[in-house]
């Protein structure tokens, strides 16, 4: 009786899944609702998670759950901590979910919902998962060893070397970019500024709260540290309205920039319970109350999808960011379907948490659903804004005109009708100067976000209070980031240089502390100093190179997944690894070789940097503009640089693989699997 | 209602743990008598070791 049951119920949501997923891809001239996106992802990450998830568990990666794991057998109650699965699944997704699936949905939202929707779904349920649920096994049987680590011992010292500075030149971008977000979020908003500038101070009473007054107490210090931020927000009114102190807080796009590095700085100099700890703390906490009520607030609001499928866009031309659909909405769309960077989280901390091997399906392929859901809510609150203010908001002044008037002309222009007047109506009652121009994506998900919100409690009344906390809620969040990787790249600095000169690898040597810290921070505050003086609005470079970056790491797990497996003797599901890392690597070359070497200068790095050094010999800059203008073919050359070295290092590392392969899969060598050796659980209930 | 509280408080449970606030509870169960650290320096080991590796992602 059972049986049927479960069949019938399995169907149904089958059923409900391809009947949503039909009304958002064939609905054509007609409004579609933001609750069927919702209900298409949910029934197929249902399915997902029944049926493919439990057929890797079972026939290729048979996991055992008599097996002891890491943490039963090495239990310190520091590192190894055996934990509940679903506290374990909270503090995975609490890591992997960064501003990522936040960013890239809204950019890929210029070529219309329906690609970036489906590529959120698939990409996540066939690549995002497969990768963080191979990688946590592995992982789990290596007594929690790292990405870097498992390709050193399973493909090739060279491999682990190539991984791991991989991870330190990705981080590098990573961090540019995200701080560039926060700068085109912030720039010329009074209201924005102090609100962030004050969770700082905010982050440093909590800091010592947990240190001194009351060690540890996460939940306390949270509580009234969540409580000072609201009264920030809604503080932030009055300052914004305020003459003298408005023009404190209204910063530029340089004068930010620069902000940012200051603090990137004394954020991985300053010791860790003093300012890192206590802000990520806050931020991860709002981070997932804000996902939650996104959901209800769709849910309740059911708001309306006024972007196309399909925009003009799809051919490259694109305002938001240059490039086809193929491969750059799946570069674009990035985390929200694959992250390489989740690699790390899978073979870091989480490893040493699970009390069963059966627990990393649930951990590693449930909580990416859960991030691919995220990008889902955020595709639905882009696509919910009109397409003139969508593309208003998104594009530089480069290209739509810096007035609204200017801009609606060039947005109508291209079949989007937009008001001028709707542009400053709008700004007004989001309590900003203006929404034209703020590249990044960060400003339009939040107008889309404080319309949902406002639409389930306030109404119109609350939208600018809305407005500024989804704002702060992005920036915050994107600085813990910023705070984090740049005290990881600083650990990673020290431990490089340490090779060289002993005492530069001493954590704690305050020398060394400074100098990999400026080091880590001059490279990252580099790019994102670039990216603001981009007259393209930096977006258009560095987030296709972060999505380059970042699905080529995922490239890099997907191989040691795959060279594991063969080692493992599953060839005959190697496809499971074996054909998202092909689709990875043809995305990723493709958007790397257009990068480089594409004809057109809004793309092409090489032929941007051929333009820009053709016009200053035809004598079309004026003579003031030189300098910057060859600062920015130096730039143009550079990021064609790095895209290559990126791609180069991870051919290598395929090749390494490839040969690895070869010599396994031939018979010409033995396949030497470097797994902990088994260990029975001692509890009992596994059986 | 009596299997109602529970379920509360085995959730209240769950979320201390998963924010690390029962962490120094944990961390007395299982570490031997001889070698315990304080609530404090307990909270200075765990903030060192979680962000001397990633922790957060993009």
């Amino acid at each position: 009786m059972q049986r049927p049951l479960s069949a019938l119920a399995w169907t149904t949501v089958a059923l409900l899944g391809a009947g949503a997923l039909g009304a958002i891809a064939l609905k054509r001239g007609e409004p579609v609702n933001g609750i069927w996106f919702v209900v298409a992802a949910a029934s197929t990450y249902l399915l997902a998670y029944r049926f493919y998830s439990a057929f890797i568990a079972a026939r290729v990666l048979v996991l055992d759950d008599t097996r002891a794991t890491p943490a039963e057998r090495l239990d310190d109650g520091r590192d190894f901590v055996p934990t509940n699965k679903w506290v374990a699944i909270g503090h995975h997704f609490a890591a992997i979910a960064g501003p990522g699936p936040l960013v890239g949905p809204t950019l890929a939202a210029q070529f219309g919902y329906l690609p970036g929707t489906i590529w959120l779904i698939a990409g996540a349920v066939l690549g995002g998962c497969v990768q963080d649920f191979v990688i946590l096994f592995c992982s789990i049987r290596r007594d929690g060893k790292s990405l870097g680590q498992i390709a050193r011992e399973e493909v090739s010292r060279r491999a682990g070397l190539i991984a791991m500075t991989s991870v330190l030149a990705i981080m590098i971008i990573l961090l540019a970019v995200v701080a560039l977000v926060v700068v085109n979020a912030l720039k010329d908003s009074p209201w924005g500024a102090f609100t962030l500038a004050m969770t700082i101070p905010i982050a440093m009473l909590m800091g010592v709260y947990m240190r001194f007054w009351r060690p540890g107490r996460v939940l306390e210090a949270s509580a009234i540290g969540f409580g000072l931020i609201m009264l920030a927000v809604v503080g932030g009114r009055s300052v914004a309205q305020s003459p003298e102190w408005s023009s404190v807080f209204t910063l530029s796009g340089p004068a930010l920039a620069i902000a940012i590095i200051v603090y990137g700085f004394a954020a991985s100099a300053l010791p860790v319970w003093l300012l890192l700890a206590p802000r990520d703390y806050l931020s991860a906490f709002i981070k997932v109350g804000v996902v939650l009520a996104l959901a209800g607030g769709i849910l309740l609001v059911r708001p309306t999808i006024h972007m196309p499928p399909l925009t003009r866009f799809v051919d490259g031309t694109g305002p938001v960011f240059a490039g086809t659909i193929f491969p750059f909405c799946f570069i674009t769309i990035a985390c929200g379907a694959v992250s390489g960077f989740h690699a790390l989280i899978a073979s870091g901390t989480t490893p040493k948490l699970l009390m069963r091997e059966g627990d990393t399906r649930l951990v590693g392929y449930g909580s990416m659903l859960m991030e691919s859901f995220v990008g889902i809510m955020a595709m639905v609150a882009a696509c919910a804004l009109t397409p003139g203010v969508y593309f208003a908001i998104n594009s530089p002044a480069g290209i739509v005109g810096a007035s609204a008037e200017q801009a609606a002309a060039t947005i109508a222009g291209w079949g989007f009708p937009l008001d001028p007047q709707h542009m400053h109506d709008l700004a007004r009652q989001v309590g900003e100067k203006t929404l034209l121009n703020r590249t990044g994506g960060a400003p339009s998900l939040a107008v889309g976000m404080a319309q949902i919100f406002s639409g389930t409690i306030g109404g119109e009344g609350l939208l600018s209070i809305w407005y500024h906390f989804a704002i702060m809620f992005e920036a915050l969040f994107i600085l813990t980031v910023v705070d984090a990787g740049t005290r990881v790249g600083r650990f990673m600095a020290q431990e490089l240089l340490g090779h060289v000169w002993a005492p530069m690898g001493r954590t704690g040597w305050y020398p060394s502390i400074l100098s990999t810290s400026a080091l880590i921070v001059g490279a990252w505050g580099y790019f994102l100093y670039q990216g603001v003086l981009d007259p393209l609005g930096g977006i258009n470079s560095l987030w296709p190179l972060f999505g380059i970056a970042n699905q080529l790491l995922a490239a890099v797990a997907l191989v040691v997944a795959t060279t594991i497996l063969i080692k493992m003797g599953r060839t005959r599901w190697l496809w499971v690894t074996l054909v998202p890392t092909a689709w990875l690597i043809v995305v990723t070359m493709t958007a790397s070789w257009q990068k480089i070497y594409h004809a057109d200068p809004r793309l092409g790095f090489l032929a941007q940097a051929r333009a820009l050094s053709e016009q200053i010999a035809a004598g079309a800059i004026p003579a003031a503009k030189v300098a910057a203008t060859e600062r920015l073919i130096f730039n143009a050359r550079l990021d064609a640089a790095v895209t290559a070295v990126f791609a180069g290092l991870i051919l290598v590392l395929i090749a390494e693989a490839l040969f690895e392969w070869y010599r396994i899969l031939s018979g010409r060598g033995e396949a030497v699997l470097r797994e902990s050796p088994y260990v029975a659980t001692r509890w009992a209930e596994v059986s | 209602m009596r299997a109602l509280r529970e379920w509360m408080a085995r959730v209240w449970r769950g979320f201390r743990q998963a924010s690390g606030d029962s962490a120094y509870e944990l961390y007395l169960e299982r570490a031997r008598p001889g070698a315990r650290l304080s609530r404090e320096e307990l909270w200075l080991d765990t903030l060192r070791r979680r962000y001397s590796g990633p922790s957060r992602c993009c």
